[in-house]
């Protein structure tokens, strides 16, 4: 095996650190969710609460219909946040080429640094044991291995929770035969029906479908890439840099589905404000900005405006975003409400000719500087005062 | 049952190895000695770094928060069996 590449997936773990910090919720079905009552939904869940059918993205009161004796346990993504990077520090010791793929997800190339199955098992078993040491004993990881980071994804999901799943060219071809569509990285719920809609529903049938009929529907790049899965083949590379963003949203679930336009620009001016804030702190300005609303049927409705050049001013996204709002004429009680920048260009130090827009580009900084010294919105727009701040949302898994 | 308390404590601590060590608190004229230490995690709030403790003393539950700025510890929960 030329290339070693380990994936990394923590087991449940948003569950695990609630169950880590809470011995009472340990060996008992719980759900990371918000109120029992409310509209939210699963973000992760206990092992005890999947053996019973629970599902991350499952309302709430599916969830107590399916298992009415699970605990529910209000998301803390500060935690999380604060123990991932704990843990993406214990990762990065084991190898220099590392790439986050998501919050509890990572790839290590291993290549050259275990040599044998031995080496990797006792590398896998390392990783482990340090977890246990400084996080806390219920915090487990799944390890997959494979010669590719595709193979290394699939491996991980093969033994769970607290596995290791090694793939080599003894296995490969068993294991891929024997894996679903959507057990692929790359291939969801919509991929999956066109693929069966062409008559494949194996990966079999994908790695004997002519490449030519799959270039036909499906463009050369994506058919390449298909084609390359069903014979377990991966080129790419670990992305052990951090790439500037490409968009940057904010969105926010309603505690009641309203037509109330007034409400919904509030919760609109929060998330610009927060959208605004990474943007800058990303040394970035937007040229386009894009509402989102989710109506209560869960259809989706999206319009987008060109800024008047580029800018990194949240009140100036907020004026933009409150005339495409305006423009929308609501067919349903809207559900959800969120805002994406996009059309980056770095930050143009050059200042405008107008001197109230130069006051302006000035203080902007300042503010910022308050509010990340005293806490977020510590100033903030007097519209704002209206409203309660906004929760803060766990973050969702990456498949 | 889970209780949001948010009162400040007095907490008596051991400093070992660059970590801070919760040994015992007072809180409600009653002493709660530190049996383990489940889960510590830390946020900044402005300038204030906070350091949160999830402690066991026996079968009980509890999270404490430490100040770093203002010097503070609050008793954030408890859970009792």
């Amino acid at each position: 095996m030329k290339r070693v590449i380990f994936h990394i997936d923590m087991d449940s773990f948003f569950a695990s650190v609630e169950q880590q910090a809470r011995p009472c919720l340990r060996n008992r079905p719980m759900a990371v969710c918000g109120k029992e009552k409310s509209r939210s939904i699963v973000v992760a869940s206990s092992v005890q609460a999947k053996e019973k059918g629970v599902k991350t993205g499952m309302p709430a009161f599916k969830v107590i219909k399916l298992c009415p004796n699970i605990e529910f346990v209000e998301p803390d993504p500060v935690k999380y946040k604060d123990v991932s990077q704990r843990v993406m520090d214990i990762f990065s010791r084991f190898s220099p080429k590392m790439e986050i793929f998501s919050i509890d997800e990572v790839f290590l190339d291993m290549s050259g640094l275990v040599k044998n199955i031995e080496q990797i098992k006792c590398s896998s078993q390392k990783i482990k044991k340090q977890l246990k040491q400084e996080i806390g004993s219920f915090i487990t990881c799944s390890v997959g291995v494979g010669g590719n980071k595709f193979l290394a994804k699939l491996a991980s999901d093969k033994d769970k929770p607290n596995g290791l799943f090694i793939i080599n060219k003894q296995n490969m071809d068993s294991v891929l035969l024997s894996s679903k569509l959507t057990d692929f990285c790359g291939i969801g719920f919509r991929l999956k029906k066109r693929l069966n809609d062409l008559g494949v529903d194996s990966v079999k049938k994908l790695r004997n479908f002519p490449k030519n009929r799959l270039i036909e529907f499906f463009g050369p790049d994506r058919a390449q890439k298909l084609h390359n899965m069903a014979i377990g083949r991966d080129f790419s590379e670990l992305v052990c840099h951090r790439s500037k963003p490409k968009s940057i949203s904010r969105a926010y679930t309603l505690n009641q589905s309203t037509t109330d336009k007034e409400k919904i620009s509030l919760v609109l001016m929060h998330l610009t404000e927060k959208a605004g804030q990474e943007l800058r702190k990303n040394n970035l300005s937007a040229g386009k900005i894009q509402v989102f609303l989710r109506y209560s049927d869960f259809s989706m409705v999206s319009l987008g405006k060109k800024m008047n050049g580029y800018c990194r001013d949240s009140q100036k996204f907020f004026q933009t975003a409150t005339t495409i709002l305006h423009k929308v004429r609501f067919a349903k009680m809207v559900r959800a409400v969120g805002i994406r920048f996009d059309d980056f260009v770095p930050f143009n130090r050059q200042l405008p000719l107008w001197p109230s827009e130069r006051k302006k580009l000035k203080l902007v900084p300042w503010l910022d500087k308050i509010n990340d010294q005293c806490g977020e919105l510590t100033i903030k727009p007097a519209y704002l005062l209206k409203m309660k701040k906004l929760k803060d949302r766990a973050g969702g898994f990456c498949k | 049952m889970l209780e949001q308390v948010n009162q400040q404590i007095e907490v008596l601590v051991a400093f070992m190895r660059n970590k801070i060590l919760p040994l015992s608190f007072r809180w409600e004229n009653k002493r709660y000695s530190v049996k383990k230490v489940n889960l510590v995690n830390s946020e900044y709030k402005g300038r204030e770094k906070i350091y949160y403790f999830s402690v066991n003393s026996n079968n009980d539950y509890f999270k404490l928060a430490f100040y770093s700025h203002s010097q503070k510890w609050v008793l954030q929960e408890a859970y009792f069996e």
